[in-house]
């Protein structure tokens, strides 16, 4: 294998790769997953409360809930507005504060204050929102809270929302469909358009090809991972794990791609294998969004092993001591692939011949 | 003997199927070697082991002195190829395929320019292949097969199916390189092609070479030495053929001659087809 070789059928492939409709979906794909992630789980079953306020002075209510993470919080320039805005379910609750109504609360008046609730609000969203400016009220009085509060949480797996369970499924999805597809899909182009034999008569060897494929494959995969974490907001604070789960994860998946890739002497019979194998590639998913299936069965999966790594440190801030096991697992794994593509290769290098 | 290519009781099977019977021969340097034969009788077969595509069952391969195999970087880098089918990069352009096969062979500061010229697509240069005619895109695959200067060109059908400009550009090509000193393997049906440019031919049929020699030679040993004379006389017009072995051959063309009826003499020289249908029992046009 010559690395001039290898790095001239690279900078073809990326000139031809910017050609392809497919490799270009490729490359938006984990912008179009994330948005329909966000509008799918985050805002339609998983919406932020939205409350909205007239604060006619400056009201210490206003800046204290403007601190507030986790609700979103606009204003109206006049209480028609604020009901309009109601009305159109544009927040879940709106507050009307009159000038004043800090020092009336201060000074012990009890002064009223009023609640607009959007008729399609959720009803947890409205009990968050009045929560939190009871709160505020409470302080504002200097008023120690009667209880303390100690949140504990049921099943540390049930405690994360939906929305975050996905996020190790859609770079799963980044990893099955770039990781294996870009290879695969390049080596059968070659093959179809009759391409490889033309590169099989120059110096070039099929090594210097699959590996080409492969390595184009791994930066391209690695790249769309961390684009999609990032995009996802899951960027941990461990890199290195981080970093070293997606390249187990894609050295699997891109010899995983070789195979078909080697496998398939056409894109009919390329687009089979994928719809019909990566099924079961993605199998593990199923195991994090129902934790009561029996989770050994995740482990058969080969996707499993560098999957479970990645749940564990964008969602449960693992380690790479937590993790490096299961790594190791997937790179054997990975190895054994690549080992098995050799003979794939001669097969697939006689049957291009005949 | 000064050997460009060297093949020894080459046999290839595609299952049962004995697609090359246990053929040997030679190419010299700047010579052109026709391989004639009608469809299925071996020649591609044969070609793709010569470039190290298929692994022969029997027998060796030695181009240039060196022993030809798959994955073979040093031997292939003195190889150039056209294949019958177009496999070129239909969303480069010409001037990007042969620049992209130009650094596979590791060739610095190549002239597109001047090979483009050369194959006369200079005009197209920058138009995607996808866009090329059929005898453009077979005279870009003529240029990528001569992009490394080779010592043994295989070509394959190289003018199959084309408009005679396209054709004439790649035989001027073909000529060029063997004057250049390449050793030129050129796979064909048409007989009257391979009899022009050719120095040897090789007939192959059934996988199974029948004869090796020069068009000349073959013709002399199977062809017919005899010339076709019409007389006319008024309206009369009759046809005499004098075989030319004959001891009396000279004298009775020259009476004819001087008998002042001659419309016509035509030398009946047998054609390769005829010699290739005489050796073989079989057409090439099969």
């Amino acid at each position: 294998m010559s690395i001039r070789r290898v790095w001239s059928l690279i900078s073809g492939d990326l000139r031809l790769g910017f050609r392809s409709p497919i490799i270009l979906w490729l490359l938006i794909m984990p912008f179009v997953i994330t948005f329909m992630l966000q509008v799918v789980f985050i805002a339609l079953f998983d919406p932020e409360p939205r409350i909205c306020i007239y604060d006619s002075g400056e009201s210490e209510i206003t800046m204290a809930l403007e601190r507030v993470e986790g609700i979103r919080l606009s204003r109206a320039g006049s209480p028609a507005e604020l009901k309009e805005y109601i009305e159109n379910n544009n927040a879940d609750l709106g507050l009307v504060i009159e000038d004043g109504f800090d020092q009336a609360v201060r000074d012990g008046q009890k002064p009223e204050l009023e609640y607009f609730f959007s008729g399609e609000s959720l009803a947890s969203n409205r009990i968050v929102i009045s929560l939190l400016v009871l709160d505020v009220l409470r302080e504002m009085e200097n008023r120690e809270a009667p209880v303390e509060v100690v949140l504990q949480t049921g099943d540390e797996e049930e405690a994360i929302p939906l929305a975050q369970k996905l996020i190790p499924a859609v770079v799963l999805i980044v990893l099955i469909i770039t990781g294996i597809f870009v290879p695969a899909f390049m080596l059968v182009e070659e093959k179809e358009h009759g391409t490889m034999k033309a590169l099989l008569v120059t110096p070039v060897t099929v090594s210097d090809i699959l590996f080409s494929k492969a390595l184009l494959g791994f930066a391209m995969t690695v790249i769309m991972c961390f684009i999609t974490l990032a995009l996802n907001g899951a960027l941990s604070g461990q890199p290195l794990a981080l970093l070293a789960t997606i390249v187990a994860g894609t050295v699997v998946c891109n010899a995983i791609g070789l195979i078909y890739g080697t496998l398939a002497g056409n894109a009919k019979t390329l687009y089979t294998l994928v719809k019909s194998l990566n099924i079961l590639l993605a199998g593990p998913i199923l195991f994090y969004l129902f934790t009561g299936l029996p989770q050994w069965i995740a482990k058969i999966f080969p996707t499993y092993w560098f999957i479970d790594p990645l749940y564990s440190i964008t969602l449960k801030g693992a380690d790479f001591s937590d993790v490096c096991f299961k790594l190791a697992v997937a790179l054997v794994i990975g190895i054994l692939l690549c080992i098995a593509v050799v003979p794939l290769s001669r097969r697939m290098q006689k049957k291009l011949a005949e | 003997m000064n050997t460009a290519l060297l093949a020894a009781n080459l046999s290839y099977s595609y299952g049962d199927l004995k697609a090359v019977r246990g053929i040997s021969f030679h190419l010299r340097p700047g010579e052109i070697l026709g391989f004639l034969g009608p469809n299925g009788a071996g020649k591609s077969t044969t070609i793709k082991m010569l470039t190290g595509l298929l692994t022969p069952d029997t027998g060796s391969i030695h181009l240039l002195g060196n022993e030809m195999s798959r994955d073979n970087p040093e031997a292939q880098a003195r190889i150039g190829v056209c294949f019958e089918e177009k496999n070129l990069y239909l969303n480069m352009t010409g001037r990007e395929n042969l620049k992209f096969f130009s650094r596979l062979f590791g060739i610095k500061n190549f002239d597109t320019d001047a090979l483009l010229r050369k194959v006369d697509l200079a005009h197209r240069a920058d138009d995607r292949v996808s866009k090329y005619s059929k005898g453009m895109r077979q005279r870009l695959m003529m240029a990528r097969a001569i992009i490394n200067r080779p010592d043994v060109l295989f070509l394959d059908e190289p003018t199959e199916g084309l408009d005679p400009v396209s054709s004439r550009t790649i035989r001027n090509i073909i000529m060029e390189q063997a004057e250049r000193g390449a050793a030129v393997l050129l796979t064909t049906h048409d007989m009257w092609e391979a009899d022009e440019l050719s120095d040897r031919v090789a007939f192959l049929n059934e996988g199974t070479l029948f004869a090796v020699d020069t068009p000349d030679n073959l013709k002399m040993k199977y062809g017919k030495r005899s010339v076709k004379v019409r007389l006319g006389s008024g309206s009369h017009v009759r046809e005499e053929t004098i075989e030319l072995a004959a001891a009396d051959a000279g004298d009775r063309i020259r009476e004819l001659i001087n008998s002042d009826n001659v419309m016509t003499i035509h030398t009946e020289e047998a054609t390769l087809e005829d010699i290739f249908i005489e050796i073989t029992g079989r057409g090439l046009d099969v």
